[in-house]
């Protein structure tokens, strides 16, 4: 697989490093941690990420809003998200299917299996 | 737009939907919405909000983006309407939606940590664990998937109040 860079976004610190190293050990990808959305933009902006995986229910912005941020920077605008959330219910998913969003990954996810899931949904075959 | 005397929440998901299709929304619904607290006016460097919310906080929101072009006034007003007859109508069922709602996120997340690091570990994901740590592991796994099920099964009925 294609050394990838990914920025991973998630205001719990187990959460985001589990994520973090599912996706770094065993994906092998190089990855970098926000814990806001705030932060997120700023470092997406800095890094250049190939992706960016944003937790939805965040305090301050939350992911829905931080994806929206990210379109309308020039800087950022294209990159692609995946959504990752713990709280799917038919309201909400019915709102992201109109979001330009590569997809939804829903939590608790198997960590061994979480990048492969991820580079099919972002299409990347290497 | 759904026929009339649709249910008020699905018209405002069609009309939610409607502004998205228009690619001028962010759009966060945290559940099914008591009361609009209303949108403010229009500026293109800022958001137009329709909120949705009570005494308990914010439970829904709508943010329309100024992008180039002003947004849909009439359909905003609409979707104010639709809000405000299930505040009307559906204030309980609401609340209750975004109780459960809250309790799946508030409990899965700390599942989602119980799962991914023991799921590592009896996956053979970390380096140099013994073997019996990785089958105490794989045990932690079982019992933490169990703990989802019955909690997902827990979801689902409470999602359906006539469910029993």
């Amino acid at each position: 697989m294609t050394r990838r860079l990914v920025l991973v976004v998630d205001d719990d610190d187990d959460v985001r490093e589990i994520t973090r190293m599912a996706l770094e050990v065993v994906g092998g990808w190089e990855v970098v941690t926000a814990s806001d959305g705030f932060a997120a933009i700023e470092t997406a902006r800095r890094i250049r990420p190939d992706a960016v995986f944003l937790d939805v229910m965040m305090p301050g912005m939350d992911g829905p809003t931080t994806f929206g941020r990210l379109q309308q920077d020039e800087a950022t605008a294209g990159l692609p998200v995946i959504l990752l959330t713990a709280k799917v219910q038919s309201h909400d998913s019915k709102l992201w299917d109109t979001l330009p969003i590569a997809g939804v990954i829903s939590k608790p996810f198997d960590p061994m299996t979480l990048a492969t899931t991820a580079a099919r949904i972002l299409g990347w075959d290497d | 737009m759904s026929g009339p005397g649709a249910d008020p929440l699905t018209e405002l998901l069609e009309l939610a939907r409607r502004l998205l299709a228009a690619d001028r929304v962010e759009a966060s619904l945290a559940g099914s919405p008591p009361v609009v607290a209303g949108s403010s006016a229009y500026d293109p460097e800022a958001v137009v909000r329709v909120l949705v919310d009570d005494d308990e906080g914010l439970l829904a929101e709508l943010r329309i983006y100024g992008a180039s072009e002003a947004p849909d006034r009439e359909l905003l007003h609409e979707l104010a309407s639709v809000a405000a007859a299930v505040a009307d109508g559906d204030r309980q069922v609401g609340r209750e939606e975004v109780w459960v709602g809250r309790l799946g996120h508030d409990l899965k997340t700390p599942l989602t940590a119980v799962l991914g690091f023991s799921g590592l570990l009896a996956g053979g994901g970390l380096a140099g664990a013994s073997p019996v740590l990785t089958a105490a592991a794989v045990e932690v796994v079982e019992t933490g998937e169990r703990l989802l099920d019955e909690l997902e099964d827990l979801l689902i009925t409470w999602r359906r109040p006539d469910a029993g």
